[in-house]
């Protein structure tokens, strides 16, 4: 056994090596990937390389089968959910990296990845950030695909009407917002969760919930994470500084429309937003830039990875997938969407398209992306910091009481799932 | 006799106003639809463009020709009518026998049927997931639609009881004297007399398995066995809805439910009133 | 000797009735055998520490007791959504009966375009859940939506605000878009319904001089009420399960204020993923309902037997 998967590391690496080399070879079995429609819809560039990437990993190993099923983005985990825990389910499923894989992982759900891979040669490969987004009690448990980076996007015609130039810093950010105001435009869009927020903890230090250790500890609410909280509050309150809109984005689609109309000057978001933005059809000049800095600079993350069905009958196989199709040999398929890739080899510039080279500038916030806390039920973890910022959206509670109830929320939920 | 014209006429009028009215009320979001599908991507979210310039129909081009929804289209036709059809059969004659013997704690049982009904259906996913894998029916029509009619047999079942009972006994006696049996009678009697309720419920019946999307999800894996209401998601993106092409396949998938709404409501006046019992 | 000749008579009536078990089983074996497991695994799960994430945990899968319903009755987001599943469903009900019932007894007329009207009043229908939940969305929209944009132009509001984002607003932007979609079946079932009164009855009582109300109260009403509160407990049950329309549109939110106990255990499961509890809070709904169900059944079926 340990000879075999000694010979299958070696065999991976060797294919890591020679870009279209074999594979694997001797690999046999059939398997089924479960990934968002848009991946298997062939009319389209998306689709069309996904699919042939698919293709050529059949064709470099003969004794391969792989089904690729499409399943809407948003149900994805619900559906993967309800099958494996049945005990079925797609042997490799893709999956946002915004805490799904945790979840599934203190379920059982997931193959860890170290029966296939050491950690140091994970840690080597791929960006810490995506990484560590699918790592649950020490181990990792899912292949890092592509990631995206939270940027800030500046109405350009509201900031030159007002005088103003693209903020860089928190202080610049407040007294834009407060010209703005003045002038009558509009402040923030950003998605209606804690998404966006999250990364004005990270700038002033501050990872929200601590994961280090070997409980998660809540720190939202230490020094820097007050201030930071004070500073988003400042900006809600004092600013006006978010759009009648964000009370109702529960889709990015109202975030673009919000931007694109003209109702915000600034824009909270990845680089899918650039597309969303055009698709619209807006007559605003816009520019795509950095998050601001705070105390240090800091940015959310994004993104999807790979990860292995706990029942899936070829694991070796599932797993030699899930590498094939984070690896160089599929940049291809990250060419044609816009997507960077996890791989710490990737280059920003040089893997995105020509009409793309306006969105290097959020590629090259890579060093200091920070993923969000990879802790258990991660969606409620945001629905309580997005509650709270709703409670002074609505005035209902001043920045104090809401920091001290948000945190004493959070720290009653951690403990509900982890001590015993 | 004039006073009592003229007070019905009033009334029709006032039924009159009320029922446009309300056809408005029901129609406008639809036409709403309907102009989205005929927008460009541009129009869609203009204020000045709620009521389009220009108008194109790409969308629908786009979705007859380059997508699967012609595909999912006729899955979920063949899954809605065989439902139907089976939960009819089967409700007719379970509301039959249950008016017409006297079946030992009838009430019961009909209350546990509907029982199974009001727990909500989400969280029984799994449970159903569990029995569909042992039976081996993932990803199967087989099960889809056995789980379908385990859906829409109680509300079938009640309401065919409902019309059942409403209809009187000597209706059949005058059949079975006239000659038929039971069987007979049965077909051309009270089908005939009953018809307002079974439409209603063959309309029930096919309204909840068209629209069901969750199960729908979760045990249709292949992609070309979707129904419509899990194809149509693919046009929600996870960052953005391709808005035209999603309002263009709504549109084209009411077309097969207008048409049954239109036959069901001419049979609607079938019944009683039509004169059976005078005939 | 009495005892066995009442089994007797039963055995009797068993043996002539016959045709009668054949013809039921079906459907109700159909209806059991998918449903039982299930329903019962559901309510089993309710008594049963199942915390998915914490599979580890000792206390996995074993019999908690009533510790899940204490846990839930200690949420104030629990009590929370009882409160406001009551009100969802009396707002629901109330608006869709009435209407449904001035709108069925319209189209019961003899209308000039009858059928047209008819067709079109079932629209609502026939637009899916989802599809209803978004177009609606667009509708409420604070930046481009046509009421915002009405309501402004009209000066009944001095800047456009977002209908779905408020927590005084939600719960009724949300409530009406059940409405709409709910009037259609309830109607439906009414129109059936009274196709079982002969229009003579009316006409007769017309020339002994009974009033439109009268005739309403003591000769449509009694007829169709059978039927009519079977409509009700079916349009119950999709009223209190009507996931898809509020989670589209407000996910629950603003703060809970459009949280129905049946978002709630959707939340527990899918998000908090404690099915424990998400079956606890099924459980709750599951007992309001039969409670209402047999309440409401016994008071109909108690009134026809007071008639006779």
């Amino acid at each position: 056994m340990k000879k075999n998967l000694a010979l299958l590391l070696i065999l991976a690496l060797l294919s890591t090596l020679f870009c279209f080399g074999a594979g694997a070879e001797g690999l046999t079995g059939e398997i089924v990937i479960s990934v968002g429609s848009d991946w298997v819809d062939e009319s389209k560039a998306q689709g069309k390389s996904f699919m042939d990437a698919v293709r050529a990993y059949e064709e470099a190993n003969p004794g391969v089968k792989v089904t690729a099923q499409g399943a809407s983005q948003q149900d994805i985990k619900e559906s993967f959910q309800t099958a494996a825990l049945a005990g079925g389910g797609p042997d490799v499923v893709i999956m946002d990296n915004s805490g799904h894989a945790i979840d599934l992982a203190a379920m059982g759900l997931l193959l860890p990845l170290n029966q296939f891979i050491s950690d140091d040669e994970l840690e080597a490969t791929y960006q810490p950030g995506p990484l560590n987004s699918g790592k649950f009690e020490g181990v990792y448990y899912s292949v890092p695909w592509y990631l995206d980076c939270c940027g800030l996007y500046c109405n350009t015609d509201y900031l030159e009407a007002c005088g103003l130039s693209i903020p860089e810093t928190w202080e610049d950010l407040d007294n834009c917002l407060k010209v703005l105001k003045e002038n009558g435009y509009g402040g923030i869009i950003t998605y209606k969760s804690a998404y966006a927020f999250y990364s004005f903890f990270y700038q002033n230090e501050c990872p929200v919930i601590d994961t280090s250790g070997e409980m998660p500890e809540v720190v939202i609410d230490n020094e820097a994470g007050t201030e930071a909280w004070n500073f988003i509050c400042k900006l809600i309150t004092e600013d006006n500084g978010l759009v009648e809109s964000f009370k109702e984005a529960t889709s990015w689609d109202k975030v673009y429309e919000s931007f694109a109309n003209g109702e915000a000057t600034f824009l909270l978001g990845g680089d899918w937003c650039k597309s969303g933005i055009n698709d619209v059809g807006t007559s605003v000049n816009y520019a795509i830039t950095d998050m601001v800095m705070g105390k240090t600079r800091a940015t959310v993350l994004g993104g999807w990875t790979w990860n292995i069905n706990v029942n899936t009958k070829y694991p070796e196989l599932a797993y030699d997938f899930c590498r094939y199709m984070s690896s160089p040999e599929t940049y291809d398929i990250l060419k044609a969407t816009g997507k960077h890739s996890a791989q710490t080899s990737w280059d920003v510039p040089s893997g995105l398209s020509e009409e793309n080279q306006d969105l290097v500038v959020l590629g090259e916030q890579f060093p200091y992306t920070m993923a969000r806390p990879s802790i258990i039920n991660e969606k409620t973890i945001d629905e309580i910091i997005t509650n709270a910022i709703l409670t002074v959206v609505y005035g209902q509670a001043n920045a104090e009481d809401s920091l001290a109830a948000m945190a004493a929320e959070l720290r009653a939920n951690i403990a509900a799932n982890y001590d015993i | 006799m004039n006073k009592i014209a003229s007070k019905r006429d009033r009334a029709n009028i006032v039924a009159y106003c009320f029922v446009i009215l309300m056809t408005f009320i029901a129609l406008s979001p639809f036409i709403y639809v309907v102009l989205t599908a005929l927008k460009h991507p541009e129009q869609i979210y203009n204020a000045a463009e709620i009521i389009p310039s220009y108008i194109t129909f790409d969308n629908f081009k786009n979705v007859l020709f380059h997508s699967r929804f012609l595909r999912y289209f006729a899955n979920s036709v063949f899954i809605t009518l065989v439902t139907m059809s089976i939960s009819l059969v089967l409700a007719i004659m379970a509301a039959y026998g249950l008016t017409r013997y006297r079946i030992f704690g009838a009430d019961t049982l009909k209350l546990t049927v509907l029982m199974t009904r009001m727990f909500p259906g989400i969280l029984l996913c799994l449970p159903f997931y569990i029995i569909m894998r042992s039976l081996g029916l993932i990803d199967s029509y087989v099960g889809l639609i056995a789980m379908y009619c385990s859906f829409t047999l109680p509300f079938a079942i009640w309401n065919l009881c409902a019309t059942f009972a409403q209809m009187p006994w000597e209706l059949e006696e005058a059949a079975l004297i006239d000659g038929c049996n039971r069987f007979t009678s049965f077909f051309r009697v009270i089908i005939h007399v009953a018809k307002p309720g079974i439409m209603v419920t063959a309309l029930f019946s096919f309204m909840s398995n068209w629209d069901e999307y969750m199960y729908a999800m979760i045990f249709i894996n292949t992609t070309d066995k979707k129904t419509l209401q899990v194809g149509m998601k693919d046009f929600i993106g996870q960052y953005s809805t391709d808005w035209g092409l999603l309002m263009a396949a709504v549109s084209l998938s009411l077309i097969p439910v207008f048409i049954f709404f239109a036959v069901v409501q001419k049979h609607l006046v079938t019944g009683l009133s039509a004169g059976a019992i005078k005939g | 000797m009495m005892h066995i000749s009442g089994r007797k008579r039963k055995n009797l009536e068993m043996r002539k009735n016959w045709p009668g078990y054949l013809l039921i089983a079906p459907a109700i074996i159909a209806v059991l055998a998918l449903n039982i497991y299930p329903l019962f695994r559901g309510i089993a799960l309710s008594f049963t520490n199942y915390n998915l994430v914490r599979p580890n945990s000792p206390i996995f899968n074993t019999f908690a007791g009533l510790s899940n319903y204490q846990r839930i009755f200690t949420d104030e987001k629990f009590l929370l959504s009882i409160g406001n599943t009551f009100k969802w469903t009396a707002v629901n009900l109330v608006a869709q009966l009435v209407i449904a019932m001035l709108l069925a007894l319209a189209l019961n007329k003899r209308l000039r375009a009858r059928s047209f009207f008819r067709t079109m009043s079932l629209v609502p229908w026939a637009v899916p859940h989802s599809i209803a939940a978004m177009t609606f969305t667009f509708l409420f929209n604070a930046n481009v939506g046509i009421i915002n944009i009405l309501a402004v132009r009209f000066g009944l509001l001095s800047e456009s605000i977002s209908w779905l984002g408020n927590t005084g607003t939600a719960f009724w932007c949300v409530a009406f878009v059940a409405i709409w979609k709910g009037i259609p079946f309830q109607m439906i079932f009414i129109l059936a319904a009274l196709q079982n009164i002969s229009g003579e009855i009316y006409e007769s009582a017309e020339v002994d001089g009974a009033t439109r109300w009268q005739q309403f109260w003591r000769i449509t009403l009694p007829i169709i009420k059978e039927p009519l509160a079977i409509a009700t407990i079916l349009n119950l049950i999709g009223i209190v399960s009507c996931f898809n329309t509020i989670w589209l549109m407000t996910e629950g939110g603003p703060l809970y204020s459009t949280e129905i106990i049946y978002t709630y255990a959707y939340r527990q499961g899918f998000i908090v993923h404690d099915l424990g509890t998400a079956s606890a809070s099924s459980m709750v709904l599951f007992v309001i309902m039969m409670l209402i169900s047999a309440v409401y059944l016994r008071l109909s079926r108690g009134d026809k037997e007071g008639q006779a």
